[in-house]
């Protein structure tokens, strides 16, 4: 039944079908082969994954984005930290963080800055698949820092607290952030020329600071709502609407009451491609956990490999491949219960198991040939995945490095949950 | 088709309006008025479910799912339009699959009532096979415009 799974899975992904109908027709494949499981499974397993209320932190998290991002985000978070020395790759990644911390979705992140940073960067010297690649990259973060779409799905199939989450992945964001920039230096140096052009609106830092102020009160009503126990993850994603709101129609007045349909529309569809994919990956999560894959794998691992670090190695590597040629939600909902039930026995951390998945699922967004925010920056760029693809290896080599980091050292995780007494 | 799809765009935008103000109402609720709700948890959860099922063909529609894009860019015009071809039957064949069993799974909603909004189990599981139908349906349209595009001019325009 398992071989029928994946025979069939990589057969159709192969050709082409949409990852989400992919998954959903190798299931149905699986429970054919099977024969006394009824096909009802489908119809039924779709439901359930969608009957959540910890998964509606999803919807309304990317709704809260779109409306931010009409009130021009990305514009803002640039105009703070674009006069910061040493270059715009800098700009380019903290603008990205910045954006993270406000929106749930690495894509979208990737393509409100990009849009700026991309073309900004190619005017001032740098070759159009750096800039791609290091966009692709800063993009990415948006998967660790919270609030963060992924984080709420691995707090949703791990049943970890997604507060601990979230605050577990700050740390880890800033690093690969420092990392990133740390890396692009050199070529800064290189490529930068005639710094201060007009490519960037140029305001007073204590303009720019004010202007974003209201922006900034999203993460901080978040963050610090989660925090001080006041809501959950889900009713923070509704508040987090509900300051939207007031913020872009009443405080930025960028928003117009007539744009809102659009916004809710484009909201919704994201929302749903997020989430039906999550209604047939959890037919293959089942169709696996039915086939005792995680049980007769727990056994096979933890005969061969002792220690917990060589466990955490290896799914490092396992992780890394499945993003690589996998989309992330899809891959945590199919993977992570395989995986997560042998974190717990080899004694790693939950929280620190939740948010390693999380840094390895963010760096296969930027490794071709399938990257969710590599895509975004390559259109953007208007180059194909292949001739940007030799830049995304130092980025690359930089998250790695954060990786290792956190892999070694569980406390660059843990600190600051255990910190607000999370754990 | 797209008439049917304009207004499902419509529908799928008020449910997510909806969803977030019953989130709001319940925080409200709470720490205003000091008792939260019941019903708005279940209904919200409920209406994620049509949100989520109802957007679903309209993403079909636009090309918005995810797909691994890596072979088929590299094949010859022809094979190209085969497998293409191949991709919405497959696609429909799955729309097909929630259709039936999703039906057949309302006989066992039917004999249950859900728990806070005391309604029949028979309206939320209905979005399953009202989703099937509808992924059926747009996948069909996708495969007959492949099929239109067959002709040797209207193929080399496509590239």
């Amino acid at each position: 039944m398992i071989a029928a799974v994946f025979v069939s899975l990589v057969l159709l992904l192969a050709l082409g079908v949409p990852v989400a109908f992919g998954i959903g027709l190798s299931g149905a494949a699986a429970l054919l082969v099977n024969g006394q499981i009824p096909l009802e499974v489908i119809a039924q397993r779709a439901f359930a994954a969608l009957d959540s209320w910890t998964l509606m932190a999803v919807p309304l998290f990317i709704l809260a984005g779109e409306l931010m991002n009409a009130c021009g985000i990305s514009r803002r978070a640039i105009a703070i930290v674009g006069r910061l020395r040493g270059g715009l790759p800098i700009v380019s990644v903290t603008s990205s963080m910045f954006f993270a911390g406000i929106s749930g979705s690495s894509s979208a992140s990737t393509a409100a800055v990009g849009s700026m940073m991309i073309p900004a960067m190619r005017e001032r010297g740098y070759p159009i698949g750096f800039a791609a690649a290091l966009q692709a990259a800063g993009g990415a973060i948006g998967t660790i820092i919270p609030p963060s779409i992924i984080m709420i799905v691995m707090g949703y199939v791990t049943e970890t607290s997604i507060a601990a989450l979230f605050i577990g992945g700050i740390l880890p964001g800033v690093l690969i952030a420092g990392a990133l920039v740390a890396s692009s230096l050199k070529q800064a140096r290189r490529y930068e020329r005639e710094p201060r052009t007009e490519v960037l609106e140029e305001t007073s830092l204590a303009t720019a600071l004010w202007q974003a102020l209201p922006a900034l009160g999203m993460p901080v009503l978040v963050l610090g709502g989660i925090l001080a126990g006041v809501f959950t993850a889900t009713e923070a994603a509704g508040i987090a609407v509900a300051y939207g709101l007031v913020v872009g129609l009443i405080v930025y007045r960028e928003l117009k009451l007539k744009d809102l349909e659009r916004l809710l529309v484009t909201a919704a569809l994201r929302s749903s491609v997020v989430m039906f994919v999550a209604t047939t990956a959890f037919l293959l999560a089942w169709i696996i956990a039915v086939g005792r894959v995680p049980d007769r794998l727990g056994e096979a691992l933890s005969s061969s490999t002792g220690s917990q670090l060589s466990f955490l190695l290896a799914a490092n590597v396992v992780l890394i491949m499945v993003g690589t040629f996998m989309e992330s939600i899809s891959a945590i909902i199919v993977i992570m219960p395989i995986l997560f039930p042998l974190a717990i026995q080899f004694g790693v951390d939950p929280v620190h198991f939740g948010v390693l998945a999380a840094v390895n699922l963010c760096i296969g967004m930027v490794t071709p040939p399938y990257g969710a925010t590599l895509f975004v920056a390559c259109s953007i760029a208007g180059q194909s995945v292949s001739d940007v693809a030799g830049w995304t290896v130092r980025p690359v080599a930089a998250m790695i490095a954060v990786q290792v980091l956190i892999t070694l050292f569980p406390e660059t995780v843990t600190i600051l949950p255990r910190w607000f007494g999370l754990l | 088709m797209t008439p049917l799809l304009e207004k499902l765009e419509k529908i799928v935008a008020a449910l997510l309006a909806t969803i977030a103000a019953l989130v709001v109402y319940q925080v409200v609720a709470r720490y205003v008025l000091g008792r939260p709700p019941s019903w708005t948890e279940e209904l919200a959860r409920y209406l994620q479910v049509w949100l989520v099922l109802l957007a679903s063909p309209i993403c079909l529609r636009k090309g918005l799912h995810l797909a691994v894009d890596y072979l088929t860019p590299r094949l010859p015009p022809a094979a190209k339009r085969r497998v293409r071809s191949l991709n919405h039957v497959l696609v429909g064949l799955f729309g097909l699959l929630l259709t039936v069993f999703g039906f057949r799974m309302l006989s066992v909603a039917a004999l249950q009532v859900s728990p806070a909004l005391g309604i029949s189990m028979i309206w939320p599981y209905l979005a399953v096979p009202t989703s099937g139908l509808l992924i059926t349906m747009v996948a069909a349209g996708l495969f007959v415009e492949e099929q239109r595009r067959e002709s040797p001019a209207a193929g080399a325009t496509r590239r």
